[in-house]
């Protein structure tokens, strides 16, 4: 395999690092492929192919000049960025009119973290706005395409990562995962997608939407790529007062499937329930036998709660929106439209800067959150939120991990569901429970429908438990296999 | 609590959000707002006696309140639409 953009990141940062491949040939590679397919897949909203390539001519003078790498483990590893991200080398629009000029101060934690581990950032991938969304259509800046089939949907918000990763722009990329949004889009597109523990990563820099869910998460295509790009991001930050202390343990995968013998694995019966395609159902029973074939326990289990998930997040997230978004008001960054006095100001600037999606969700949130309607729906929301944490607690009781589809269809046309916002909600269903309850969830593939669209199995670990659940996801990767890069045409 | 979402609660609320909606966005807001708050409603099924709320501020560790300087004002105040000697220019609040 002698294409740099069809190495996933663990083999790249190896070849770089033993001197088989050049950072500028790789990162060369990447810009020419994007140069060709990005048209049609519409995964960028900013290249830096400049600043690329100075990063990559600097990584290869130092191993020129002896240097070995040892605390970069993303030395020579093209990565991008969700354009939620901020960063000062880069515009950060968060695929909104608001902030399409908006360039940050600063890096974010997360970004400061890559370029240390010596990853080569490629540039910014378009998202739902502000990451409102599972589809990456409602971007200020057109819809992005799947890979695997451009008349479909990557999936969102962090599309635009993920079609990157699929289609060999990069080798990996970071996403934010607020209700789904880095595993399933990482289920539409054959890639991996990992949503640690919320408070695991630091939010520093990332342009909050829901700051209770919100968490940095990285997309590779292989296990062990996330779990590099995991290792670089998790840690302490003083600058997010609810990213934890506590040391990150990293992931041993020398155990290959032999890590699945005597594992207890759960598999929740209410993530099978009507909605949920036949296919993707399938393909996620077939995965599971195969991990009890190679020693897994196998757990049926109930999850009572599961079903209330969609109506709870639908309340909390866009009632933590519509708070943090107060902030664009024209006064001290973004878009602003004059008016005759101050007030003026904010509601045109606020009505002409958000899309659709966005006002919806404010709107949604605002009133959830008003006088008189406070504790019948963001108090409710909140109780339910406890009751569906329970469940995972109650799980995890009698099992290590829990087995899942991570979307209940496979990549679905564009324009499907636009007209619809809760059917595209109810494309939530399997990644919000994770996410309410704060627990470390995983999204790999798990086969292909007929049509030869990608499926995405879904591990769910409790908190803090990202060793193990990497190590179940590289074993079950070790059993089934990867899943080929897309053909683009 | 089943809520009737009419046109004018939806301006009422854009009013709190200090959005402006045009007179073409409130009709289809209205229609989807209903839509979502009907499915919310479900969450009326759930016996929540005795549940507490799931996010407390207490779960949130705080480090100590200390000032320290920020370097990069100049590039801060550079990405405002309006600045003057230092300071965010906005429209008059106040009357008179």
């Amino acid at each position: 395999m002698n294409d740099p953009t069809a190495l996933d990141a663990t083999e790249a940062a190896r070849r770089f690092r033993a001197g088989e491949l050049r950072a500028v040939d790789a990162t060369r590679a990447c810009l020419d492929r994007l140069a060709r397919y990005d048209g049609a897949v519409r995964a960028f909203l900013h290249v830096d192919a400049d600043g690329a390539l100075a990063t990559a001519a600097a990584l290869d003078a130092r191993r020129d000049a002896g240097d070995v790498f040892d605390d970069e483990p993303l030395a020579g590893v093209v990565v991008a960025l969700k354009d939620n991200l901020s960063t000062r080398a880069a515009p950060t629009t968060c695929a909104s009119k608001m902030l399409a000029r908006y360039v940050a101060p600063y890096d974010a934690d997360c970004v400061t973290r890559l370029r240390a581990a010596g990853a080569v950032v490629l540039g910014k991938t378009n998202l739902d706005e502000f990451g409102m969304g599972s589809s990456t259509e409602n971007s200020a800046f057109g819809p992005t395409h799947n890979p695997w089939d451009l008349t479909r949907t990557p999936g969102g918000s962090s599309g635009g990562s993920a079609a990157a990763v699929a289609a060999g722009f990069c080798h990996a990329a970071l996403g934010t995962d607020t209700g789904g949004s880095v595993r399933q889009p990482a289920a539409l597109t054959g890639t991996v997608g990992l949503k640690p523990t919320w408070g695991r990563v630091s939010r520093y820099g990332l342009v909050a939407f829901a700051s209770s869910l919100d968490v940095v998460s990285p997309f590779g295509r292989s296990v062990a790529d996330a779990a590099v790009l995991y290792d670089v991001v998790a840690g302490p930050d003083p600058r997010d007062a609810t990213c934890v202390s506590r040391p990150v343990e990293r992931a041993d995968l020398s155990r290959g499937a032999d890590v699945l013998r005597g594992l207890r694995v759960g598999v929740p019966r209410e993530y099978f329930a009507e909605g949920v395609d036949p296919e993707v159902a399938a393909s996620v029973r077939a995965v599971v036998d195969r991990m009890a074939d190679a020693g897994a326990e196998v757990v049926e289990l109930s999850m009572p709660h599961t079903a209330h998930a969609v109506a709870a997040y639908y309340v909390l997230a866009p009632a933590e929106a519509s708070s943090n978004l107060a902030r664009f008001d024209g006064v001290r960054y973004g878009l602003r439209v004059e008016g005759r006095d101050l007030r003026a100001m904010y509601g045109a600037t606020r009505d002409a800067g958000f899309g659709p999606e966005v006002k919806r969700r404010i709107l949604l949130g605002t009133f959830a959150l008003s006088a008189g309607y406070a504790e019948a729906f963001y108090g409710r929301a909140q109780r339910a939120r406890t009751l569906i944490a329970r469940d995972f607690a109650r799980a995890f009781e009698a099992v290590d991990v829990l087995a899942t589809p991570t979307s209940p269809t496979a990549a679905f046309e564009l324009g499907a569901r636009t007209g619809d916002p809760l059917a595209m909600y109810l494309a939530d269903v399997c990644t919000l429970p994770p996410s309410l309850a704060g627990v470390p969830a995983l999204s790999l593939p798990s086969g292909r429908t007929r049509g030869g669209l990608p499926l995405g199995l879904q591990l769910v670990a409790p908190p803090f438990a990202e060793a193990r659940l990497l190590a179940v996801a590289h074993g079950v990767e070790q059993l089934i296999g990867r899943l080929p890069l897309p053909a683009l045409p | 609590m089943a809520i009737d979402v009419t046109p004018e609660r939806v301006r009422a609320t854009a009013d709190l959000a200090r959005l402006d909606l045009g007179d073409d966005e409130v009709a289809p807001l209205a229609a989807q707002l209903q839509k979502i708050l009907d499915h919310v409603a479900s969450l009326e099924a759930l016996d929540l006696t005795g549940v507490a709320s799931a996010v407390s501020a207490a779960a949130c560790p705080l480090r100590d309140d200390v000032p320290a300087p920020w370097p990069h004002r100049d590039e801060a105040l550079a990405q405002a639409p309006r600045v003057e000697d230092g300071a965010f220019v906005v429209p008059q609040f106040v009357a008179g």
